[in-house]
């Protein structure tokens, strides 16, 4: 059975997370739609996003709606949570190991975070 | 309506405190934030006319409630998380950051922790905004009220930072 990471697997990583935060956002904002009508793909005016993560936020939108067959703003709080957690599961897996002068950097920066709290 | 023509002085928005700083270490303390002259409590009101998710009380306290453990779910900080990382993905395509700085926000993005993603509200002058602001676009059968702007590289002397507890 098809899933997310069978849709996303011919596009590339920038597209794909692009296409997973405007597919978030969709989701967001499905409860809203016929009242305010925004247009989940309008953000920063900078980057705009390509035509291949537009095309592929819609097949994601359309596999998830076909899946569950129903609209998303049709969703249960449920339904809703489901997806998200599963868009994070994979989105968060995208990227390739980082070297370890990146990480001690990272983890300093963190625990700069920490002394701010 | 254009952010010149409202006559809302004051604009407001929800950061989390790591966007914050991370918007303060890599990208020169310029902030990219969606905004509204509506602070938010009334949503029966014909004068609150945002929608529920975009209002800054309602994102507030939904994220001090993950911060907190009250929601267990962590959507909004999820949410987050991914934001980030789209955002250092934008930046490194603008050539505003190196491959080095986008490889860290990333690490960064997935190991801070919940308490990072405590929330602040951002009140913002508008007279400072304006330079930096993007209209929202909403369609011509929503709402014509409906005023949401994105402000992108706003310098901090443009807002105070607060925190209600």
């Amino acid at each position: 059975m098809e899933n997310l990471s069978d849709i996303i697997k011919d596009y590339n990583l920038v597209d794909v997370r692009e296409a997973f935060y405007y597919l978030s956002r969709y989701l967001k904002m499905a409860d809203n739609e016929d009242e305010y009508e925004k247009d989940f793909f309008e953000d920063d005016f900078r980057s705009i996003p390509s035509i291949e993560a537009k095309e592929l936020t819609i097949n994601l939108i359309k596999f998830i709606e076909k899946s569950t067959e129903k609209k998303a703003g049709e969703f249960t709080d449920t339904e809703y949570i489901k997806w998200m957690d599963e868009i994070n599961e994979i989105e968060s897996k995208l990227d390739p190991d980082v070297s370890i002068e990146t990480i001690k950097s990272a983890e300093l920066v963190i625990k700069n975070l920490d002394l701010l709290e | 309506m254009s952010l010149d023509d409202i006559s809302h002085p004051i604009l407001y928005s929800t950061m989390t405190t790591l966007a914050y700083n991370i918007n303060k270490k890599y990208y020169g303390d310029r902030h990219y934030m969606w905004c509204t002259p509506y602070f938010g409590s009334d949503f029966e009101s014909p004068h609150f006319t945002v929608p529920p998710s975009s209002s800054p009380i309602e994102i507030y306290n939904t994220l001090k409630k993950e911060v907190n453990g009250v929601d267990h779910h962590n959507t909004k900080i999820k949410l987050n998380r991914r934001g980030i990382r789209k955002g250092a993905s934008t930046m490194l395509k603008l050539n505003k950051i190196t491959q080095e700085q986008h490889d860290e926000i990333v690490y960064i993005s997935k190991s801070a922790k919940d308490m990072h993603f405590r929330p602040l509200l951002c009140v913002i002058s508008r007279l400072e905004a304006v330079p930096f602001y993007h209209k929202v676009n909403v369609k011509d059968k929503a709402n014509p009220l409906s005023h949401e702007y994105i402000l992108s590289d706003l310098p901090q002397s443009a807002f105070d930072i607060i925190r209600i507890d």
